[in-house]
């Protein structure tokens, strides 16, 4: 009988807890047009697919933004860029531009850009670059207000097995954010393949 | 299902009353598109976003009903925008502490004149509830508060209180002992029946009260650049710098009056550290000697106009806007408080004002007085190099502007003209970084006191960034979240004058001659912001009125306009800084 209560007790804390515990996010598999890439995208994260003008500039892309908005939305980018495209040279050219600021400083007072590392991404393990970036922010550029965030971003930059070109994984975040949705990021990282 | 229940007697009448319209309609339409057009109309009457996503993406079928009835089409297109605007609003989970976030992405959403309100999703703000539980697959408790503490809902604003309070509101006051009781009365049964915009008005009021803080970010937001000072000012006090006189002086004063004697005191030559000095200079109250008279910002506005079209000219921007200047139009610059912002431009007026405020701070960091800017060539050179970028984004919203004026069209401010704008003065930071030691110098010297050149810094950087395809969507999300994305602005333009081109079909030819006589012409429309317009459509002619709903019914000279803006950013972008050495990032490998 005291097995029975103390089993019924364990199941019902199981439940209970099952019940309390943070639903997991639900994924979805996707693919780009024209192949470019796929990856496990978050279910319930909004989705945009801006598909005009991608063939003229030779970007294919995905943004995805957390169920959550705060002062600043927790962001993913992926994207593809072709080789030719019209925003970057090639992946050293976006690697440059997004490791420091307009004035070419790593590090200021309200700005921090992480150090370039090698790292592994994808199914494939193909290797990547990939840096860890803070940044405050003002949120209302034109107004005498002050009010700003502390933003925190993480990019993977995959130079595509053929083609030329290069993707981009990039996530953003309000500081405070950052380590929740992290795990979402790494999940769709984990899942990525390019061409 | 309480939601449709409240809207069924509307409903059904509307889809009577549009029954023989679409069979009229429907001679150009098959009879299966016919039967589903019948039942987009009456899932978009009932404020459904799934009937509002499907109804938009049949573009076959949405261009034979242009067609066949512009008016129809027209109304069905800006309820379903807004609709699937408003899903996806709250496809983001919203939280708590962003309830005031929230509370102003509704307030231009929800009000009178606006599509959501012919669907019966406002004015009324508990209109948003029951259609948030009808619709909203996913509404959590939390959820539930953070809506109602965004529509300001009574309960969650007052408690329990149900009488009504009196609120001092201007002229409308009471002054017991004049025996005057003007004040405003509030109470339940009246709160109810206004609108979100009204009841933020209230709530900014109110928000200076501490019990209502928690409804204004801008208040909370004020009160912490007001403890920021408050340590800027004990840090001065305990630096050690002032003498025993200056610090009793201090003694008994309130936080601004300190702030302004310490700014006497650094001038006197007191060694308070620079980055104490600086932080109480961004933020105090000017001295006689900084302040602009009203001669003096009309004369330094002139000197403007002709030192900033120097200064910009020789970046691919800055020429841009002097040859802009030269051939098209006057740059008439304004130095005056500008209401909150660093810089605008006034299309009714076609002048740029910099804010007086954002100038004499400058003069207060740079240790200049207002006498010694009209002066000095120098000073006035630096403030020129200072204000540059700004006048910059303006000049771009002078020359959208020109641009629509010159098609007859009618514009809008938008997320888009915004992008476009940050675009302008992205490039010609960028370039001037890059080329202008003196311009470099200033910025990197005035970022951490003044946060007008920290914002001008962070757009170079995120442009930079970005790239041309990615930097609107940041924009949008980061900066512009609450502004009306283009279609958007025409999707509620586009609902009140349909509703209005409706109505006067249905007068008599007297009446519609007496409007027309009587009403606003097309000029007047023009100048006019979405909100301005859709609450104006029955003071406008009926020319004006076709002409507007001709140019928005149709977006693509609009979309092929901005995207010629970025590609322009993009060809700039290319263009190899003529100094353009930054520091060199390690990257490890060149290759893998």
């Amino acid at each position: 009988m005291t097995r029975l209560a103390a089993a019924v007790l364990v199941c019902l804390s199981a439940a209970l807890a099952a019940k309390d515990a943070p639903q997991a996010p639900k994924y979805r598999d996707f693919k780009m047009d024209g192949g470019y890439f796929s990856c496990e995208l978050p279910a319930d994260w909004q989705f945009t697919h801006d598909e005009a003008y991608q063939e003229e500039d030779g970007i294919y892309g995905v943004e995805l933004t957390a169920p959550k908005a705060g002062k600043a939305p927790a962001v993913i980018y992926v994207t593809y860029y072709a080789q030719g495209n019209a925003d970057f040279k090639d992946k050293d050219d976006f690697i440059k531009r997004n490791s420091r600021n307009a004035l070419g400083e790593t590090k200021s007072p309200t700005e921090t850009y992480g150090p370039v590392k090698k790292t592994a991404v994808g199914k494939a393990k193909a290797a990547a670059f990939t840096m860890v970036n803070e940044e405050k922010r003002f949120l209302y550029p034109e107004s005498r207000s002050e009010e700003s965030v502390v933003m925190k971003e993480m990019f993977y930059v995959v130079p595509a097995a053929k083609g030329g070109g290069f993707h981009v994984l990039h996530f953003s975040a309000a500081k405070a954010d950052y380590g929740k949705y992290l795990p979402v990021f790494r999940r769709l990282a984990d899942s990525f393949k390019g061409v | 299902m309480d939601f449709l229940k409240t809207i069924r007697p509307g409903l059904t009448a509307a889809l009577l009353a549009a029954l023989p319209a679409v069979c009229a309609a429907a001679e150009g339409l098959t009879e299966a598109q016919a039967e589903r057009m019948n039942a987009y109309e009456a899932g978009i009457s009932s404020a459904n976003p799934s009937a509002a996503r499907r109804f938009l993406a049949e573009r076959n079928l949405l261009d034979k009903i242009r067609a066949i009835d512009i008016e129809r089409a027209s109304a069905l297109i800006a309820r379903a925008e807004a609709l699937r605007d408003l899903e996806d609003l709250f496809r983001q989970n919203w939280r708590a502490a962003d309830a005031n976030r929230l509370s102003e992405a509704l307030e231009i959403r929800m009000d009178v004149n606006k599509p959501l309100s012919e669907v019966g999703v406002g004015p009324e703000p508990e209109k948003l509830l029951p259609w948030l539980r009808t619709y909203k697959r996913t509404l959590t408790p939390e959820l539930e508060l953070t809506a109602e503490k965004a529509i300001r809902k009574w309960e969650v604003v007052f408690g329990t209180v149900t009488t009504s309070f009196r609120m001092n509101w201007g002229q409308a006051a009471d002054r017991p002992a004049y025996g005057i009781h003007n004040a405003v009365g509030v109470n339940r049964d009246d709160w109810r029946g206004w609108t979100l915009r009204e009841r933020n008005a209230v709530m900014a009021r109110l928000s200076r009260d501490p019990a209502f803080l928690g409804f204004s970010d801008e208040a909370q937001v004020s009160r912490r650049e007001l403890q920021d000072l408050q340590n800027a000012v004990d840090a001065a006090r305990d630096s050690g710098a002032l003498t025993p006189e200056q610090l009793s002086a201090l003694d008994g004063k309130s936080l601004q009056e300190q702030a302004y004697l310490l700014g006497n005191f650094f001038d006197g030559g007191a060694a308070v550290p620079a980055d104490i000095q600086a932080r109480i200079n961004s933020a105090r109250a000017s001295l006689p000697t900084e302040v602009l008279t009203s001669e003096q910002r009309a004369l330094l506005g002139d000197m403007l106009e002709t030192s900033v079209l120097r200064e910009v000219r020789g970046t691919a921007a800055g020429d841009r806007v002097a040859a802009f200047y030269a051939r098209d139009a006057r740059l008439n610059i304004v130095v005056a408080p500008c209401g909150g912002c660093d810089s605008r431009y006034d299309a009714s007026t076609r002048s740029i004002t910099v804010d007086s405020e954002a100038v004499q701070q400058f003069l207060r960091l740079r240790g200049y007085s207002a006498e010694s800017l009209m002066r000095d060539p120098a000073q006035l050179a630096e403030l020129t190099r200072y204000l540059a970028p700004a006048v910059v984004r303006e000049s771009s919203h002078q020359m959208q502007a020109k641009w629509a004026a010159d098609r007859g069209l009618y514009l809008p401010n938008t997320q888009e003209a915004e992008i476009e704008a940050s675009t302008l003065e992205a490039t010609y930071t960028l370039e001037k970084l890059r080329g202008d030691e003196a311009f470099r110098t200033l910025f990197t010297d005035l970022r951490g006191p003044s946060s007008y050149a920290q914002k001008r810094l962070d757009i170079a950087t995120t442009f930079e960034k970005s790239g041309s395809r990615k930097f609107g969507s940041v924009m949008r999300s980061m900066y512009y979240a609450s502004t009306p994305s283009l279609a958007a602005a025409a999707s509620q333009v586009l609902s009140a004058v349909n509703g209005e081109l409706t109505r006067r079909a249905a007068l008599s030819r007297e009446e519609r001659d007496e409007l027309d006589a009587l009403g606003l012409p097309l000029a007047d429309a023009l100048q006019m912001q979405a909100d301005e317009l859709a609450g104006s459509v029955r003071d406008l002619k009926t020319s004006a009125l076709t002409e507007i709903r001709a140019d928005l019914n149709d977006l693509r000279t609009y979309t092929a306009h901005y995207r010629g803006e970025t590609e322009w950013g993009r060809s700039v972008k290319e263009t190899p800084a003529k100094t353009g050495k930054g520091a060199a990032v390690p990257v490890p490998g060149s290759a893998l």
